[in-house]
């Protein structure tokens, strides 16, 4: 696994493309069954790019999601992060990679009860070491950017659903990661919240983050560069199915 | 990091004060214990080391072994500091070249003492030992009147502290003066002590095995053996067996809090943040995705979490069954004083994990109408009691088997004490189960499924 720098593949095209996944197949053994979750996924994100995915109830997606973001290995098959083959890499080691490189954003929020919404947004720049003095302006940004920096003293459940969703934004672009996945993050969301946080997506977007989302509504998919859908594991051909 | 750590557990204290006050209660329980053993264990072994003779003196243990006592069962008592009296002589015989051998014997029921004469007070109630005069020439006691070393060595004398001297005959001088022991047993007063320096096996520690108030001559203990009882140990079991069971009880309620699940929750979501390391080491082992997924954790804390409380219940029910095998021995016992020999006294360590978890099913986050619910719980509660019941059980009965064994009058052993094992345990499963689905039912479907 050291040596998996090594074995990066062409650096001109690994240098703009920021997801490469070849032959990806995620399986779950349980007792008496074993379910393939993923089945020979072949997937590439180039560096600016908002994918959109789609397809119906456990076919897959979040279990893509957790792969590309790198708190889920595969069971086979090859995935470049950047330059990084991490297919095989430890927890560890997942976890270093994702610092600073991955923000998440959920469908449930998964805010922390406990923490005020300036703690909350704060929480991935403790985990990369950030010094108190920039972590506190770098809060305040990202609070800005969402317009909540007036509720910064406040606590997830003195918001509403809405809110709660801005401030999960905010903690997902607060350290700057070159890639955002969103896991329907409009699912929980009336449609006035759900454009709110489409279009603080798409903003993102234009700034130049790679945007990876799961989405059941065909209208926030179109808001996209393009929509991969999933279906029983595979990535159905584009054309060949509409959900 | 840490102040950030500390202010959310602060936080999460104060909004679920009760499963806090149990796990504080809890761990407080535990030190306690711990302390108060540890604090025990260091003051005896300072224990006499203030005496002249300190290094030259030694005590006589003992271990008994009892073979083919009754159907071939064997059985040993492991050290304990007391032998045969009958040792002495042979001691003084065969080792010419100790200085000095002396016998120390609880006088037992001569305990209740009363001055002599015509002014005599009523009778109170002593810790009265008995000892061959030699003993005050090994254990320089600080005597206040009489002459130390030579106290004991006429027959029918007895030794006073100042407190004792002073319940008996008030401010006036004991020394000279009669007391009646047992109100059968006149004896002289030869001497008055001053309080002994602690640490020490002698006189006034909370807990030295030669507490006493008066010490007599050994011919006093001749007279008096006869019939003597024993409500030591009995004591101790109980305390020792209630005081697991509220371990266990206290701790069933905290692992059935559904708290874990969220911890596992936040903990995934901690990690997919960037957390590499945390601090619960059970947790840890959550794989972020996991934990995301589905809201709490699967396999690992959950199993541990089970054999961890099961193993308490196994532990409760075989103090319980010894507890009440051994009380009823003792009863019988005091009726019958037919001992073969003196009950050994029983040391269990629980191992309470407080920091366990437990997959419990109340977060499984479908609506459940409250009976259902109570039900499931209950079920899901009673299985492992059961589990730990029948490991308990033959454990239990080879053990106290193996106690009766060393009685000649062993009383018979019925199913009582492990059906009362069986339903005290299952008791406190059932009332903390109750506790527990009062609270969920109570609770609002939307708080409950806005996480699902």
């Amino acid at each position: 696994m050291s040596t998996a720098a090594a074995l990066t593949p062409t650096d001109e095209r690994g240098a703009r493309t920021l997801i490469r996944m070849h032959r990806i197949t995620k399986r779950y053994r349980t007792a008496e069954l074993e379910t393939t979750a993923l089945d020979g996924i072949d997937l590439e994100i180039k560096e600016g790019e908002f994918v959109a995915v789609m397809g119906p109830s456990g076919c897959g997606k979040s279990t893509l999601l957790n792969i590309v973001g790198l708190i889920d290995s595969p069971s086979s098959g090859e995935y470049y992060f950047g330059n990084h083959e991490v297919s095989k890499y430890s927890e560890s080691r997942l976890a270093d990679l994702r610092k600073g490189n991955v923000g998440f954003i959920f469908q449930s929020f998964n805010l922390i009860d406990e923490l005020d919404v300036y703690e909350n947004v704060e929480l991935p720049l403790l985990y990369q070491n950030v010094p108190k003095a920039q972590r506190r302006n770098l809060v305040r940004e990202a609070l800005e950017l969402v317009g909540l920096s007036a509720r910064a003293k406040h606590k997830p459940e003195q918001l509403s659903g809405g809110q709660q969703q801005r401030v999960a934004v905010a903690r997902a672009v607060v350290g700057d990661p070159r890639l955002i996945l969103a896991d329907e993050p409009t699912g929980n969301l009336d449609t006035k919240n759900g454009e709110e946080v489409m279009d603080m997506l798409n903003t993102l977007n234009e700034q130049g983050t790679t945007i990876l989302m799961v989405t059941h509504s065909p209208s926030h998919a179109q808001r996209a560069h393009r929509i991969v859908n999933l279906l029983d594991g595979r990535i159905v051909p584009p054309g060949e199915v509409t959900i | 990091m840490l102040i950030h750590y500390l202010t959310v557990a602060l936080a999460a204290h104060r909004r679920r004060p009760l499963p806090t006050l149990l796990g504080v209660v809890t761990l407080a329980a535990g030190l306690a214990c711990f302390l108060a053993a540890y604090g025990v264990a260091a003051f005896w072994d300072r224990a006499d080391r203030h005496f002249a003779n300190a290094e030259r003196i030694f005590a006589v243990t003992s271990e008994w072994e009892f073979r083919e006592v009754r159907d071939g069962a064997q059985f040993r008592t492991g050290v304990v500091p007391a032998t045969n009296p009958w040792l002495a002589p042979y001691l003084r015989a065969d080792f010419p070249a100790l200085e000095a051998v002396a016998r120390v014997v609880g006088l037992g029921p001569a305990g209740t003492v009363r001055a002599d004469g015509p002014a005599a007070g009523p009778a109170v109630r002593l810790r009265a030992l008995a000892a061959d005069a030699e003993l005050f020439r090994i254990f320089d006691l600080p005597f206040a009147a009489g002459d130390g070393r030579r106290a004991l060595d006429a027959p029918g004398s007895v030794v006073l502290t100042r407190n004792a001297a002073e319940r008996l005959f008030g401010h006036e001088p004991a020394l000279g003066r009669t007391v009646v022991l047992g109100n059968r047993w006149e004896a002289t007063v030869t001497g008055v002590l001053h309080p002994i320096p602690k640490p020490s096996h002698f006189g006034a520690s909370a807990g030295a095995p030669l507490r006493f108030d008066l010490i007599a001559s050994w011919d006093l203990f001749e007279r008096v053996s006869a019939a003597d009882g024993f409500d030591i140990t009995r004591t101790v079991l109980l305390l020792l067996g209630g005081l697991v069971l509220a371990v266990a009880c206290v701790d069933c309620a905290n692992l059935a809090a559904a708290r874990a699940a969220r911890r596992a929750r936040e903990v995934g979501l901690r990690k997919t943040l960037g957390a590499s390391a945390y601090p619960a080491f059970l947790l840890a082992r959550v794989p972020a995705a996991a934990a995301l997924r589905t809201g709490r954790s699967r396999g690992g804390p959950g199993w541990l979490s089970a054999v961890l409380a099961g193993a308490q219940f196994a532990v409760a029910a075989f103090l319980l069954i010894a507890v009440g095998v051994v009380y009823a021995q003792n009863e019988r016992l005091a009726r019958t004083g037919m001992a073969l020999t003196e009950a050994p006294l029983l040391v269990i360590e629980n191992d309470v994990d407080f920091f366990s978890t437990f997959d419990s099913p109340i977060l499984a986050g479908r609506a459940f109408d409250p009976g259902q619910m109570a039900l499931m719980l209950v079920a899901e509660f009673a299985k492992p009691v059961l589990i730990a019941n029948v490991i308990a059980w033959p454990l239990a009965y080879v053990a106290v088997r193996a106690y009766l064994n060393v009685f000649i009058d062993p009383i018979q052993l019925t199913p009582a004490p492990f059906a009362a094992a069986l339903g005290a345990t299952l008791l406190v499963a059932l009332v903390s189960v109750a506790a527990q689905a009062i609270a969920a039912a109570r609770a609002a479907p939307a708080g409950v499924l806005r996480h699902e």
